[in-house]
């Protein structure tokens, strides 16, 4: 999932710093990239209390 | 005077006769220590004989050494060597030569057993027998091990219990051996011969516990040394204690200071080997995780700065003509409608 994610990410900025991509265009992929923005940040927080659990079991 | 000296004259023989009687009657040389110095060595194997003169600064005397001493002799008699020797003085009649018959004999200083130790280490390591490039790797994690050890012995019982304290997975089974006597080098060879024969053996370690170097001696044996060099499975040489070095740890693929050590640096320690492997998971995960959280902060950085709201807000507008963005004047002419989008907006003009 987050390889995928940010393969997406990584697409919609390369799209926005194209010349040819029109302001319409721009705004929807802007939006579409905040979303994946947002359930990436769900998904590093979820990993990060995974590995909390893990350094407490490894103490 | 010839005719009287003709009359009071004995034979050569009587002469000779006579001579090896008062030597063999004569309590000082019928059993007699001398030292000297080796040289002029010479065997003859047929009558398994060795003939020598022993000599000092100022003097010598021949020596025979006849095949029963032979056999019981630990080191090799060489041109130069400095010994003690025990023996009778005899005459050989026939030749009226007087010589040592010698007994025993040992070398001066360090003694028998440590000078057939230097020179039979000599020997094999000239032979290249100790060579690093003949050192086969042992395997990493062995399941099946051989031991030749005693078979009620303490090296046997410390491998056995390492062994079931670090991975009970590995087998070891014994082959057990007479390690010290005369008949340990055969028992000794004989097993070697044995583990080979085995399907599932990867390892295997030849052990005995502490003694002394008549103790230890069946491993400095030529034909023990041999068999381990020869043997086509790794071994490990733990003979004695930490200080004991035997000819079978020079030849052997790897040499432990004792039979529990044998234990500890081939037997895997699965309870170690299992923390290890989690701990670099562990180390792998963070360092995925703090890879992937630094791309995603990048890439989120960036988008925000292409979003293009930013751009309108620095006073910039975008301007369309028929839905089509306009980036040139010259594509408008007097009396077209234009849109133009500013950051809070959007302005209808029409071009004049």
């Amino acid at each position: 999932m987050l390889k995928e994610k940010i393969k997406q990410l990584d697409k919609i900025i390369a799209s926005l710093d194209s010349p040819d991509t029109d302001l319409d265009k721009a705004f929807k992929l802007h939006e579409d990239g905040q979303k994946i923005v947002k359930e990436l940040e769900k998904y590093f927080q979820k990993t990060e209390q995974k590995l909390s659990k893990l350094d407490e079991e490894n103490k | 005077m010839a005719e009287i000296m003709s009359q009071n004259a004995v034979s050569v023989s009587q002469l000779n006769k006579y001579i090896k009687a008062l030597l063999d009657n004569d309590i000082l040389l019928s059993s007699i220590i001398v030292m000297g110095e080796i040289s002029n060595v010479r065997h003859y194997k047929a009558g398994n004989q060795i003939y020598f003169t022993l000599k000092d600064e100022n003097s010598q005397i021949s020596c025979v050494l006849f095949g029963s001493t032979l056999s019981r002799l630990k080191f090799e008699p060489s041109d130069g060597l400095k010994i003690v020797a025990h023996g009778r003085v005899s005459v050989y009649e026939k030749r009226g030569q007087y010589s040592i018959q010698v007994f025993y004999m040992e070398p001066q200083g360090i003694g028998a057993l440590a000078t057939a130790f230097e020179q039979l280490k000599e020997k094999l390591d000239k032979e290249g027998l100790f060579a690093p490039e003949r050192k086969t790797p042992l395997p990493q994690y062995p399941e099946h091990i051989a031991v030749i050890a005693a078979e009620h012995g303490a090296a046997i019982k410390d491998i056995v219990s390492i062994a079931k304290r670090r991975c009970p997975l590995t087998a070891v089974k014994l082959f057990p051996a007479v390690v010290q006597g005369a008949l340990a080098p055969n028992s000794i060879v004989d097993q070697l011969q044995r583990v080979q024969a085995e399907k599932d053996i990867e390892l295997v370690i030849v052990s005995r516990g502490g003694g002394s170097l008549e103790d230890l001696w069946a491993f400095n044996e030529e034909k023990v040394a041999r068999a381990i060099a020869a043997c086509c499975i790794p071994v490990v040489s733990a003979v004695g204690h930490e200080i004991d070095f035997t000819i079978s740890d020079f030849v052997a693929d790897l040499r432990a200071a004792t039979p529990s050590a044998a234990a500890e640096l081939v037997i895997p320690d699965l309870a170690g080997l299992i923390t290890g492997y989690k701990q670099r998971m562990h180390n792998l995960i963070q360092q995925k995780y703090q890879t992937e959280a630094r791309r995603f902060e990048y890439l989120k950085s960036k988008l925000g700065l292409l979003n293009p709201a930013n751009i309108l807000e620095r006073g910039y507008s975008i301007t369309k003509v028929d839905g089509k963005v306009l980036k040139s004047a010259e594509l408008v002419r007097p009396g077209d409608e234009i849109e133009t989008t500013l950051y809070n907006g959007k302005v209808l003009s029409v071009v004049k």
